[in-house]
C-alpha cells in the first residue's frame, strides 16, 4: 500500500510545519536577525525617511532573503542529525512528496516571516500601504514560494557537504534575482503606488518562476537526496 | 609510445582561423561608422557571446546526459565544459565593460545582456565551487549536473526580469548598432572560437578523468602497473 | 550621443589583449596540467 503523492506530501508538510513549531525559539531569533538587518539598512542609508520610504520593498526583501538562509540551512539539520533522510526513502517516500513537503514548509514559514516584518517596516521606513494590501500579500507569497523552491533543493545538497555555510548563499543568491526584482518592485508599487498597473507584469514575471523551479526542482530533487 | 590527441586538429584550426579572423577585423576592415575603431572590439565581443552561450548550453546538455547515463565520462565532460563556459562567460564581461567606456561613458549600467551574463557567471562559479565542496564522486556528478540544469533554466528568467527592470528607468536605443559591422568576420571568429572551445573543453575532460584517484572497477586513466592501481 | 569617437585604440587593445590572454593562460594551464597527470600515470 502506498500513499498518492498529494498525501504524502501533506504527510510531510504537517510534520515540518510541527516541528518549526516546537523549535519556535529559533523562529523568534531568526525574526530578531531579520529586524535587525532592516534596522542596519536604516542605519547604513541615514534617518531620511523619503529615502527609506521609497526603497522600503528593497530593504524588506533583502531582509527576507538574508534571514531565508537561517531557515533553509535548518530544514534538513533534523533529518541528517538521527539519518533520518535514509529512513525516509526506505518507507517510500516518493521523493517528489518530499520535496513539495519540504518546499511548502519552508515557503510557509518565509511567509509568515514577511507579514511579520512587514508592519515593523512600515513604520521604521515611514511608509504606508498606498495601493494594495492584495497585491502586497501577493508579492510576499509568492516571492517566499520562489525562495523556498530552489532553497529547499539546495538546502538538501549544502547540508550534506563541505562548506555548507557559504554553500548555500553562493548558490541560491544569483539565481533567485529574478524573484527578488520582481518582489521587491511589486512590493514597492503596493506600497507607493502603482498608477502605470505594472505590478501585473511584475506578478507574471514571479509566477514563470515560482511554476517553473517548482516542476523542476521537484523532478530533480530524487537525485539530489539519493544515496 | 605518444598518441596523438586528435583534438589538436580542431584546436590548431581554430588558432589558424582566429589569427586571420583577428588580422580582418583589426588591421584589414575600416573603422566602424560610429565607433570608429573601437568598433573593432565587437569582432571578438560577439562571437565570445555566441560561444559562450552555446558552451552554457552543451553544458546543460551534457549535466542532462550525465544525470541519464551516469559514469565519470559524462562527468568530467561536465566539468569540462561548465569550466570553459565560465571562462568565456568572464572574458564577456571584461571585453563589454571595455566596450562600454567609450562608447556610453560608463563601464557597467546594468546593461541586460552584461548584467544576465554576470549572473550566469556567479551561477556557474557556484556550480564549480559545489564541485570543490562534495567528496563523495557520484553524489559530486549528480548535484553538480542538477545544480547546472537549474542555473541554466534561469538565464532566461533572469535576462527578462533584468530587462524589464531597465527600461522603467531609461529607454536605451538598441546598444548594438552594428550597421557597417563586415558580419562575414564576425561569423567567422566565432567559428574559430567554438573550434578553440571544443578543443579546450576535450582537453580539460581528459585531464578531469586523468585526476581522478584510480578506481579497482572502472579504469579509464592510462593504466599504471598492477601492482600500484587500486582503489 | 551621436556623434564620431576619436580613436580609441587602447580601448580596443585591451579588450582584445585581456581576453586572448585569458584564454592562452587557461589553455596553457590545462595542457600542463595534462601532461604531469599523464607522466605521473606512466611512472
Amino acid at each position: 500500500m502506498s500513499l498518492s503523492v498529494t498525501r504524502q506530501t501533506s504527510l510531510v508538510l504537517r510534520k515540518d510545519l510541527l516541528l518549526s513549531w516546537r523549535g519556535r525559539a529559533r523562529v523568534v531569533a531568526q525574526l530578531s536577525f531579520a529586524l535587525v538587518t532592516l534596522m542596519m539598512f536604516s542605519f547604513a542609508v541615514g534617518p531620511n525617511s523619503d529615502v527609506l520610504s521609497r526603497h522600503a520593498g528593497g530593504y524588506l526583501w533583502l531582509a527576507l532573503l538574508l534571514a531565508s538562509i537561517l531557515s533553509l540551512g535548518e530544514s534538513f539539520r533534523l533529518e541528517l542529525e538521527d539519518a533520518a533522510l535514509e529512513g525516509l526513502q526506505l518507507l517510500p517516500v516518493d521523493p517528489r512528496a518530499l520535496f513539495f513537503g519540504k518546499a511548502l514548509a519552508n515557503g510557509i514559514q518565509l511567509f509568515v516571516l514577511g507579514v511579520i516584518l512587514l508592519p515593523l517596516s512600515l513604520v521604521l521606513f515611514s511608509t504606508t500601504v498606498q495601493f494594495s494590501w492584495a497585491w502586497l500579500l501577493g508579492f510576499l507569497a509568492l516571492g517566499s514560494a520562489g525562495l523556498a523552491a530552489p532553497g529547499t533543493l539546495y538546502s538538501a545538497m549544502t547540508s550534506r557537504a563541505r562548506g555548507k555555510d557559504v554553500m548555500l548563499p553562493l548558490l541560491l543568491f544569483p539565481l533567485v534575482v529574478p524573484v527578488l526584482l520582481a518582489a521587491v518592485k511589486g512590493t514597492s508599487l503596493a506600497l507607493l503606488g502603482d498608477p502605470m498597473k505594472q505590478s501585473q507584469s511584475w506578478m507574471t514575471i514571479l509566477v514563470c518562476f515560482d511554476l517553473i523551479y517548482w516542476s523542476l526542482c521537484a523532478i530533480l530533487f530524487g537525485r539530489v537526496i539519493d544515496e | 609510445m605518444k598518441s596523438f590527441d586528435k583534438e589538436h586538429v580542431l584546436g590548431a584550426a581554430g588558432v589558424a582561423l582566429f589569427a586571420y579572423g583577428a588580422y580582418q577585423g583589426l588591421f584589414v576592415l575600416p573603422p566602424e561608422k560610429f565607433m570608429s575603431d573601437v568598433g573593432r572590439i565587437l569582432y571578438i565581443h560577439v562571437p565570445t557571446a555566441w560561444m559562450a552561450m552555446l558552451v552554457a548550453t552543451v553544458a546543460c546538455f551534457v549535466a542532462i546526459g550525465s544525470l541519464v547515463r551516469g559514469g565519470e565520462a559524462w562527468d568530467a565532460a561536465l566539468e569540462a565544459s561548465v569550466e570553459v563556459a565560465a571562462l568565456a562567460t568572464g572574458m564577456l564581461i571584461l571585453q563589454g565593460a571595455i566596450w562600454a567606456k567609450p562608447t556610453w561613458g560608463v563601464y557597467w549600467d546594468w546593461d541586460p545582456r552584461l548584467t544576465t551574463s554576470a549572473i550566469m557567471l556567479a551561477c556557474f562559479a557556484g556550480v564549480l565551487a559545489l564541485r570543490a565542496f562534495v567528496e563523495d564522486p557520484r553524489r559530486r556528478a549528480a548535484w553538480s549536473a542538477v545544480a547546472t540544469i537549474i542555473a541554466y533554466a534561469d538565464v532566461p528568467i533572469v535576462y527578462f526580469s533584468v530587462k524589464w527592470w531597465r527600461t522603467l528607468h531609461q529607454s536605451f536605443s538598441n546598444r548594438e548598432t552594428v550597421a557597417e559591422t563586415m558580419w562575414n568576420v564576425v561569423f567567422l571568429n566565432w567559428g574559430a572560437l567554438m573550434l578553440i572551445a571544443t578543443w579546450l573543453i576535450i582537453q580539460r575532460a581528459r585531464l578531469s578523468l586523468l585526476s581522478r584517484p584510480a578506481r579497482l572497477d572502472e579504469s579509464v586513466a592510462p593504466a599504471p602497473s598492477a601492482l600500484v592501481a587500486g582503489g | 550621443m551621436d556623434g564620431v569617437i576619436q580613436g580609441g585604440w587602447e580601448y580596443v587593445w585591451a579588450a582584445w589583449g585581456i581576453s586572448l590572454s585569458m584564454l592562452a593562460s587557461y589553455a596553457l594551464i590545462v595542457v600542463l596540467r595534462l601532461k604531469a597527470a599523464r607522466s605521473k600515470g606512466q611512472s
